[in-house]
């Protein structure tokens, strides 16, 4: 209780440093598991990157309804179905767009589609569609990515530091990965709509980790700061982003969340719910990784720096001078920083927070 | 001191209430993307049949002019043999769009043999009426042909009449276009480019003085009777496209036409390498025109040049002269339309130099250079009929978003508002003002440029929510923190500012960047994702510095707050 009463009150003293070793490794099993499925198993897309197949139902004189027409078949549930009208707006043909997976059963779905208008199975006009989101499209966007990412590391490597940008760059590349590998197993289609999520993912990882990063730049500039090792500092950096993080959690994740629950339980939306679940990992996944992955790369990366190790040895021995000089009154000198950053004079009395 | 916040605040508000109520007065509604509210569509058949190859890289094409346009987030795909090209919105609004899609921009430049002015049957009847004037062979045609308009002219400007067409109107004349080259490439030719002044010049020429220029011009055509014979071999406005064809082809223009007689293809739209339309770049010109850039080398300005070289010493087997100078014209001819047939008035010509000057206005200057940019398409398409098709994603799916989006961000407000207390009102507020400015510029958007508003760009919209949301927090808690640390809630709330803005500033730029690198890189969907985030991001920064800050910092001194800083949700610090 009173850990979570830190918490919000942002008085907090997790030291993150133990959890980052299971959240690292927690991490890097996540990134196995959705790299090999994506790999082996790998995603299925919809029809909009594959093309497929097209009929055109004409029902110029009859007043079937799309959901009549999708309850055709099993194999057009999720299937693209829409209604064509000509210039006057007289209801011309339904036309249902399927993607290459159905295609073995072309031959059945075109005669059950005659039989439900009762029509021949000539009458029902038949072709192949390519995709609307070719190949180009897909190379470009790729390509704009990689010089986003050129630009970004630029950028927060100028802006932060080095470091900084390599992990906030690893975080949003863990994020992406363990996001597409939901969709690899649980078999969701990858639709244009979940290429526009995990851009929303990317754009979001990224900028929570900045936000992160600059609590951490902030404080190893501050006096009061001066004293503590790089890896409590960033730990105690995590804590006092710790209920930003939280909030912006809840305030991103809250409409998400209830496009997941409603699209997916009251109003049948299974493509909306599909959508919102991929946002909704992705979202969380982008919170979680800068405090859990990137910061701890951070502080990794900051120890493998030469100047930094010899930075160290040298600290370590001052401090074990120093503790040695007052031993008596202060434990270790980490904590000494750590309080002073945190105003202790905060009074204790205080009764639970008012939510 | 007090009073700048309040003016901030107050400013802020005035832009938002501004905006809606301009959205409002002019009823200006976001346009909605193909997926939500369906749009219209067109088959785009090819005349003949194409290859795969030809058909993706038709598609390609069609979807780099579609993004010129703007960001409709069309849906461009192959469909059996024929390409179907959706965009968003209703046929009225978007028929032209198609139409401008469907053109094959092939360009080819092509000689000018005969300026038949503005009756282009003029030669139709000429192989089969006799006469008897008793001048030479190739007068016998052409009378013939005057005697098919009844012009009333006096027999010494017969010629003229023939030349020229039945209706000689000095302004079409005038109207004639030059090329020039902006920078000659030696001397000699200096001289000559300056000669684009002439068109103007010639306004002030007497009409006779036209006539005799018109009556000189008609007797050397007469000397090239071989190629001018072709023209008269009973042809017609045609769409023809072969190459090697003469062809008889107008302007296209309903009020003011005009036909050539044209030789074969001396170079097409391929040595072309971009276009733009320039204001006031033809050199003599201050009105719209086109600069062409070709290509480098053999395949590119070598072939202009040939064709330049040709019609600047009128070769009468290749380009005639047809100008009251003594120069041949060329055409540019882009889907069976001349779009310009200009005086050649210079030799060679620098790659990057030559201006296409002529009656254009601004648009009809962008059409063209954009129809050239992006080149001709392989193959020929015949449009179908433009149909409407219903939207992708069920209006009971879409229903479904906006019911929960809304619950969810209700569930954000009362949780801003629980945890936040007052400062929540100030974050609440924020988000409805920049959802205000947003609307307001979404649907401005999307009635000047088609700009769609798809599932992803709602998303998008949704999760921007979220960054804007947490501007707030970062600040929020940093004041806290501060606050905590023992500092005034004033002085916190204008102390914490100074970090969190640059906080949120260099996080913002991240979302920048992307959008930037996004909308110009990318197509499609990912374009129009790219700029819902900029243009979100971009209202971030502006809601931050000038409502979000003084608001909290007015709020923080009011002093029923200072005295319970609860109402922040702030705890207590050392100090009240």
């Amino acid at each position: 209780m009173s850990a979570i009463r830190q918490i919000f009150q942002g008085t907090s003293e997790i030291d993150f440093r133990p959890k980052w070793r299971v959240s690292l490794l927690t991490s890097g099993i996540l990134l196995t598991i959705a790299l090999a499925f994506v790999l082996l198993r790998g995603l299925s897309l919809s029809i909009d990157f594959e093309g497929g197949a097209i009929w055109k139902v004409p029902v110029e004189n009859s007043e079937i309804s799309i959901a009549e027409i999708r309850s055709t078949s099993e194999d057009l549930v999720d299937a693209r179905i829409q209604e064509v009208f000509d210039r006057e707006g007289n209801r011309d043909e339904i036309t249902v767009q399927v993607g290459t997976d159905k295609l073995e059963n072309s031959v059945q779905i075109r005669q059950d589609l005659a039989t439900k208008v009762d029509l021949s199975s000539d009458d029902i006009g038949e072709d192949t569609i390519g995709p609307t989101w070719g190949d180009e499209i897909s190379s470009r966007a790729f390509r704009a990515l990689i010089i986003f990412f050129i630009a970004v590391a630029i950028y927060l490597a100028w802006t932060l530091e080095w470091r900084m940008a390599v992990a906030a760059l690893a975080a949003v590349v863990h994020d992406l990965l363990i996001t597409a590998g939901v969709y690899s197993v649980t078999g969701f289609e990858v639709s244009p709509a979940t290429v526009i999520a995990l851009l929303t993912i990317l754009g979001y990882s990224l900028y929570d980790t900045v936000v992160v990063f600059d609590k951490v730049k902030e404080n190893e500039v501050n006096p009061l700061m001066e004293s503590v090792k790089y890896p409590d500092l960033v730990s105690q950096s995590m804590n006092q982003v710790l209920m930003r993080s939280i909030n912006t959690t809840i305030t991103t994740v809250l409409p998400v969340l209830s496009m997941l629950v409603i699209g997916n339980f009251f109003l049948n939306a299974p493509s909306l719910s599909n959508f919102a679940l991929a946002l909704f990992i992705g979202l969380i996944l982008g919170t979680y990784s800068s405090i859990f992955l990137a910061a701890p790369l951070l502080v990794w990366m900051h120890r493998l720096d030469p100047e930094v190790r010899q930075h160290e040895l040298v600290e370590k021995k001052r401090t074990e001078r120093a503790a040695a000089r007052k031993s008596a009154t202060s434990s270790d000198s980490d904590d000494d920083g750590y309080k002073v950053s945190n105003a202790t004079i905060q009074p204790r009395a205080r009764k639970k927070p008012k939510k | 001191m007090q009073r700048k916040y309040i003016y901030s605040m107050l400013f802020v508000i005035a832009v938002a209430a501004a905006g809606i109520s301009y959205t409002f007065a002019n009823n200006n509604k976001p346009l909605l993307g193909l997926d939500l509210q369906g749009g219209v569509s067109v088959v785009l058949k090819p005349t003949e049949t194409a290859s795969d190859g030809a058909l993706n890289q038709t598609v390609e094409i069609l979807r780099g002019r579609i993004d010129d346009i703007g960001v409709a987030e069309p849906e461009i795909s192959k469909q059996g043999q024929n390409i179907v090209v959706a965009l968003p919105g209703v046929i009225e609004d978007q028929q032209q769009a198609l139409d401008r899609l469907g053109r094959t921009a092939e360009l080819r430049f092509r000689p000018v043999i005969l300026d038949l002015g503005s009756n282009p049957e003029l030669n139709l009847s000429a192989p089969e009426v006799e006469t008897s004037d008793p001048v030479t062979e190739d007068i016998e045609l052409e009378e013939g042909s005057t005697t098919s308009v009844t012009t009333e002219e006096e027999p010494d400007s017969d010629e003229n009449a023939v030349s020229l067409g039945g209706v000689v109107e000095p302004a079409a004349f005038f109207q004639d276009p030059v090329i020039t080259s902006t920078i000659p490439e030696s001397l000699d030719e200096n001289s000559e480019s300056t000669l684009a002044g002439d068109s103007e010049e010639g306004a002030v020429l007497s009409e006779e003085d036209i006539q005799q220029a018109l009556e000189q011009q008609a007797l050397e055509q007469q000397a090239q009777s071989p190629i001018f014979e072709s023209c008269l071999s009973g042809l017609t406005p045609t769409d023809s496209i072969k190459a090697e064809d003469y062809i008889v082809v107008g302007n296209g223009d309903e009020n003011f036409p005009l036909y050539y007689c044209l030789g074969p293809t001396l170079l097409t739209g391929d040595a072309l390498e971009t276009a733009v339309a320039t204001l006031g770049g033809g050199g003599d010109s201050t009105g719209w025109s086109v600069n062409p850039t070709f290509k480098d080398g053999p395949d590119g300005i070598d072939l202009f040049n040939a064709a330049s070289a040709a019609c600047f010493n009128a070769d009468p087997n290749i380009c005639p002269s047809t100008s009251n100078d003594g120069r041949g014209r060329l055409a540019a001819v882009l889907d069976f339309r001349v779009i310009s047939a200009p005086t050649i008035n210079a030799e060679v010509f620098r790659r990057d130099q030559i201006v296409i000057s002529g009656t254009f206005d601004k648009e009809e200057a962008e059409e063209t250079a954009e129809a050239l940019r992006f080149g001709a398409l392989p193959i020929e398409l015949e449009a179908q009929e433009t149909r409407t098709v219903s939207a992708a994603i069920g209006g009971d799916v879409l229903r479904a978003g906006v019911i929960s989006g809304l619950i969810g961000l209700s569930l954000v407000a009362v949780y801003l508002l629980l945890y936040y207390r007052l400062a929540g009102i100030v974050a609440i507020s924020g988000l409805l003002l920049s959802a205000m400015i947003l609307w307001t510029i979404v649907a401005w958007f999307g009635e000047k440029y088609g700009l769609a508003l798809s599932i992803s760009g709602v998303v998008g919209l949704i999760v921007s929510i979220g960054v804007s949301t947490d501007s707030n927090i970062v600040y929020f808690e940093n004041v806290k923190e501060a606050f905590s640390r023992g500092s005034k809630l004033g002085t916190s709330a204008e102390r914490a500012y100074q970090t969190s803005i640059s906080t949120i500033i260099k996080a913002d730029v991240v979302s920048l960047i992307a959008a930037v690198l996004l909308y110009f890189l990318a197509v499609g969907a990912v374009r129009g994702f790219a700029f819902y985030l900029g243009l979100a991001t971009l209202l971030d920064l502006f809601i931050s510095m000038y409502f979000m800050r003084p608001a909290l910092i007015w709020l923080a001194k009011r002093s029923a707050v200072k005295a319970n800083p609860r109402l922040l949700g702030m705890r207590a610090g050392s100090e009240s």
